[in-house]
């Protein structure tokens, strides 16, 4: 749905977005990650069409970004980060205005925008000056925007920034109420929101695109070993000796301690997963095994983990 | 085209809500209030002198309407979200230059009753305080349902009363230009006026899409218009020794076409000369959008 091939960009002699490669699937929730002046936005705004690439180019709906860029357009919604609306029109008037501008037939012109109006929660807002509304409203004034038409890509720059916690649970909610039906390619710098709204990720990092996958494909690819969290109720010393004492243990570590118990972290090999191991020994020595459990990476390790590695090559072909 | 249209009533509607579209339509009427004042008290049954002061007026009001069309919108950003709509730089310049120009044409409906009055005043001689005034009722009645219209566009009667009285108002000025002695001028007066701001309006539109800046906009347009006003001031030095590039001088000043205009004369190189400029501008603007895109 939305094809980006070596798609760059040059502010000066600085490569804001250098040969960004990747592909968005029908339906799914690309989530772009990437830390503040990643090239994120540049790459947003290329492939929404406000500025041309340098080289490469990028299809939206099968429509080129490049030569075919109103056709491309009409297929995309587009919320760029900071929602710049037009504050002196009322909210109505303001969808209206781009559902008419993007080529919504007259006789399904009022049922587009209550649409957007009740799917972005601001139908009780409808006759509001958009200069009068809060952060929030004014995001969602701009999702709704986005999806007037109901275009079949929706490309959403930091949807949920600077919003309170309540109104990132709802904005998060509606982005997940609108998979399926559009693909949408979402940015954000905030790991979590990246890990919960996401179906794929795409780390860009100094305008170069580091990885392309799921989370779980990412952490596969880049755990290097398995590790595992085990609470058990005994004598702390004697409880890590024996951890420590297993085949392919590599490490153990007490973490923390409550109510008699002691929680470790194990870090093993993954050629073998211990966790049978371990329940046996702690049962056989008359402790109580009160959790086990295999930890995965965060995204945020993932995030570092990939940076770090790919940080000096980059230094290095410079 | 629909795009275009869809562009230009959001710009009038925005000239409606906005502090800006009210001061510079008040800074006009009290101005050609006072111009038509001096005509009247100077008997002379013309609307020329008002027609000709009107051009300075022009100067300093319209870059006020131009300034925000594309800089406010490069400043807050909300040229991102329109250009990433399905429309092109052209669109985006006509439909803007339609809005403008309609809420131009606006300001100079606004002094339709004045022939109208002036018919008055010539035809009794006597005071035309009366008609005068019920031409000033007409217009406040129709600017304030025009207002209204641009504000509440769910009430489906207030754009018919706005146009049933915008026509009383035309149907006034026909008859009140029909019955003075030379109604020639007033209409090609109008017409140079129309086809002069158009013009004025283009040079606004190209210096609003050069900045992000409105004060920056308004200033070097202003200094543009006012340079294109008093450019044949340079012709005289000319004249005896360029005779030919002195002529070109007093050619591009756009007041001295406004001149024969306003005494009811149409010439093919005036309409040629201000056609000229607002297609110009018009390119320019476009030129400098796609620049503003392709950095």
């Amino acid at each position: 749905m939305v094809e980006c091939e070596d798609l760059t960009k040059y502010y000066g002699d600085l490569a804001a977005v250098d040969g960004v490669t990747f592909a968005a699937n029908k339906g799914e929730i690309l989530g772009f990650l990437g830390p503040n002046g990643a090239g994120k936005t540049t790459t947003m705004r290329m492939i929404a069409g406000y500025m041309p690439p340098d080289r490469g180019t990028a299809r939206v709906a099968g429509y080129d970004i490049v030569e075919e860029s109103v056709a491309a357009r009409r297929h995309l919604g587009y919320l760029p980060e900071n929602v710049p609306l037009y504050d002196d029109m009322t909210v109505g008037h303001y969808l209206a205005f781009f559902a008419k501008l993007r080529g919504v037939p007259k006789k399904s012109l009022r049922e587009r925008v209550e649409y957007a109006m009740e799917a972005t929660d601001i139908a009780e807002r409808e006759h509001w000056i958009i200069g009068k509304l809060s952060k929030g409203f004014r995001r969602r004034v701009g999702i709704a925007q986005a999806i007037v038409h109901n275009p079949p890509v929706l490309i959403l720059d930091e949807p949920t920034e600077g919003l309170d916690p309540f109104q990132v649970i709802a904005i998060r909610e509606l982005i997940r109420q609108l998979r399926g039906d559009h693909t949408i390619f979402l940015s954000t710098h905030i790991l979590p929101e990246a890990q919960a709204m996401s179906d794929r990720i795409v780390i860009i990092d100094r305008g170069r695109v580091l990885a392309v996958d799921t989370t779980q494909n990412l952490t596969a690819r880049l755990q290097r070993v398995r590790r595992l969290r085990v609470e058990v109720r005994g004598p702390q010393p004697d409880v890590q000796k024996k951890l420590n004492a297993m085949a392919g243990v590599l490490h153990v570590e007490s973490v923390a301690s409550r109510d008699g118990a002691t929680v470790f972290e194990l870090q093993g090999s993954m050629e073998v997963d211990l966790r049978e191991e371990i329940a046996k020994m702690v049962i056989g020595s008359g402790w109580a095994l009160l959790e086990l459990d295999t930890v995965e990476m965060t995204l945020e390790e993932i995030f570092l983990e990939i940076t770090r590695r790919q940080r000096p090559a980059v230094r290095g072909e410079a | 085209m629909k795009a275009i249209l869809t562009i230009a009533e959001r710009e009038i509607r925005s000239y409606f809500m906005s502090p800006i579209g009210f001061v510079v339509l008040a800074a006009f009427l009290v101005s050609t209030g006072y111009f038509f004042d001096a005509t009247l008290s100077s008997n002379q049954g013309s609307l020329r002198p008002m027609i000709l002061n009107t051009v300075v007026l022009l100067v300093f009001l319209l870059p006020a309407l131009t300034m925000r069309l594309l800089a406010e919108e490069k400043k807050t950003g909300s040229i991102e979200i329109l250009m990433t709509s399905p429309v092109t730089d052209l669109q985006v310049t006509l439909g803007k230059f339609l809005g403008v120009t309609v809420f131009y044409v606006v300001l100079l409906g606004a002094t339709l009753h004045y022939p109208f009055t002036l018919n008055v005043a010539y035809t009794t001689g006597g005071s035309p305080f009366f008609p005068g005034y019920a031409g000033i009722l007409v217009l406040v009645a129709t600017l304030v349902s025009a207002v209204l219209t641009a504000a509440t566009p769910s009430q489906r009667v207030l754009p018919w009363v706005t146009a049933a009285l915008t026509l009383l108002l035309l149907i006034l000025a026909a008859i009140g230009i029909s019955r003075l002695p030379e109604p020639g001028p007033v209409v090609t007066g109008y017409l140079g006026l129309l086809l002069l701001g158009m013009c004025f309006l283009s040079v606004g539109m190209v210096a609003s899409a050069l900045t992000r800046n409105q004060i920056v906009a308004y200033v070097v347009s202003m200094v543009v218009l006012l340079a294109m006003l008093i450019i044949n001031w340079l012709a005289d030095s000319f004249r005896t020794n360029a005779q030919w590039f002195a002529e070109f001088l007093d050619y591009l000043s756009v007041s001295q076409h406004l001149d024969n205009f306003s005494k009811g004369v149409i010439d093919v190189r005036d309409i040629f000369l201000y056609l000229s400029i607002t297609g110009v501008g018009l390119i320019l603007t476009v030129r400098a959008l796609a620049t503003g895109r392709w950095k």
